[in-house]
């Protein structure tokens, strides 16, 4: 096996200018998914019957229950077809196959994230004590004012680590937007051998970017824990 | 205490990851394994998606015309016994740079680029002539050069799409805009060509033919336009160094051309002969 380094050189800078897109691909789902998230979070954790309570816990358990990878295909293969149908049935002048897949890839990664960030926050709310609520209520603080001031602050301590598992999976997620013809790292990795055959040294490149961004990304939760965890340290010493 | 017991267990850890490391080092130096009969295992990786050529079949065989061409290579070469395992197009390269298999073949294009890293055959057995492939009902694109500005769905992999990348360097103002698809299938393509998600695609005649054939319903619903994109043929790959093979397997296939048989095997599978020329 031979390897050739100034096309591992190369291509490795090529590798470099995707990362944006695979950053893009990351974060602005994540952002997208958080009120949903946190609604649904909150409905789950309701005591008592609800209403909602039924289609939420069947949306997280299909996203959960199901690869992304079929996701991808069925959310990529059926959505345009039935956007295209809509537009047409409320004669708007938008053709929808000339959007950007990009924006496919948001939605599906958005639709996984929501399901998954919502039990992240469902177990991290969960793991504050419920006489918390009760006390800040009798404070005279309103339900609102709880939960941003005394429950979130704690519970975000608690969800950094599987935040953290979450992110770090998404990202590593993203080299599936290929499949939707998305231009992310993996993708432009496997562009770039396909002409002279050299796969063995593009997977190398994405492999070692693939650990830069995702220890970063470690790093950045390890530092946003301690720094929202504060309060436990001083209360520890 | 607590301290000696982690170092202790990574010590483990590290000794166990080097024993695979050096294990599965020995494992693919191997040549290939010679039996009691002097008939040599010969190992083909091939593909398992790509219809006529190297595809699964509705009992899960695999079949096609790698595997039909190959058989019949195997038949002119006794001392051989070829055994085929199926890969993802990348991964049959990979496989022959890790030692795992000894031919390629999957419809493999040769350029320089390729002829640096892998020993190509000296006898094609496929003609891979591409053209430009529109909608039936497409009026504006009759040319390469009237893909500027347009959508033209490529995939990974084929000197075609080389070409339109070449094409793209000395057209900055107006590139042809590329949507690499790979793993699509023949009806996402036809659908989506016909929807407008893409405006061309550039494949062979026979790949038109089937497309037509396949999702027509008796009518055209893709056409070819223009001159020839590229007119290349395809090859069995094998490890760099390992001629002994590559001649073997040439001389095999010369016979199979001139018995007739190789044309016969293209025209069973594929539905016309495109061994030498279109």
């Amino acid at each position: 096996m031979e390897i050739n380094y100034k096309f591992l050189i190369d291509t490795f800078y090529i590798v470099l200018a995707a990362v944006p897109t695979t950053l893009k691909l990351t974060i602005i789902p994540l952002l997208a998914a958080a009120p949903f998230a946190f609604t649904i979070a909150l409905i789950r954790l309701q005591k008592g019957k609800s209403l909602w309570k039924v289609p939420v816990s069947a949306y997280v358990t299909f996203v959960r229950g199901t690869p992304i990878v079929l996701q991808i295909l069925m959310i990529y293969s059926l959505l345009p077809s039935l956007l295209n149908a809509l537009m047409k049935a409320w004669s708007f002048d938008i053709n929808v196959f000339d959007w950007d897949p990009i924006f496919y890839a948001y939605i599906v990664f958005t639709l996984n994230i929501i399901a998954l960030l919502s039990e992240v926050l469902r177990s991290a709310f969960g793991s504050v004590e419920k006489g918390q609520l009760e006390a800040a209520e009798c404070a005279g603080l309103t339900k609102v004012q709880a939960y941003v001031h005394i429950l979130l602050p704690q519970a975000m301590v608690v969800a950094m680590p599987n935040l953290c598992n979450l992110t770090v999976n998404l990202i590593k997620g993203t080299s599936l937007a290929f499949l939707m013809t998305v231009k992310d790292m993996t993708a432009v990795a496997k562009v770039s051998a396909s002409y002279g055959y050299n796969y063995i040294e593009a997977y190398l490149d994405v492999f070692v970017g693939y650990i830069i961004i995702c220890s970063i990304a470690q790093v950045l939760f390890h530092f946003a824990e301690a720094h929202m965890g504060r309060y436990r340290l001083s209360k520890q010493k | 205490m607590k301290n000696l017991k982690i170092s202790k267990i990574l010590t483990i850890l590290m000794l166990s990851l080097v024993s695979i490391v050096l294990l599965t080092a020995c494992g693919t130096n191997n040549e290939t394994k010679t039996s009691d009969t002097n008939v040599k295992t010969i190992i083909v990786g091939t593909g398992n998606n790509y219809e006529p050529y190297c595809f699964l079949d509705k009992n899960g065989n695999l079949s096609g015309y790698e595997y039909e061409v190959l058989k019949a290579v195997n038949e002119l070469l006794p001392q051989y016994k070829f055994e085929f395992q199926t890969y993802d197009f990348a991964n049959v390269l990979i496989s022959l740079d890790a030692g795992k298999i000894d031919i390629g073949a999957h419809q493999y294009e040769s350029n320089e680029e390729r002829q640096k890293k892998y020993l190509f055959g000296q006898e094609s057995y496929t003609t891979y002539t591409t053209y430009v492939t529109v909608a039936a009902k497409n009026e504006t694109i009759h040319s390469l050069s009237d893909l500027q500005g347009k959508k033209v769905k490529t995939s990974t992999g084929s000197n075609s799409t080389y070409l339109l990348e070449k094409f793209n360097e000395t057209h900055k103002d107006n590139p042809i805009i590329l949507a690499y698809a790979d793993n699509s299938t023949d009806e996402e393509t036809v659908v989506g060509i016909n929807n407008g998600v893409w405006d061309a695609v550039i494949v062979t005649k026979r790949d038109a033919d089937k497309f037509n054939k396949a999702y027509g319903n008796g009518k055209a619903v893709l056409k070819q336009v223009g001159e020839p994109v590229a007119t290349s043929k395809t090859y069995f790959v094998f490890a760099k160094g390992n001629t002994e093979l590559q001649t073997a397997i040439d001389g095999a296939l010369k016979k199979l051309k001139e018995s007739g048989k190789l044309a016969e095997i293209s025209t069973k599978v594929i539905g016309g002969n495109y061994t030498e020329s279109e």
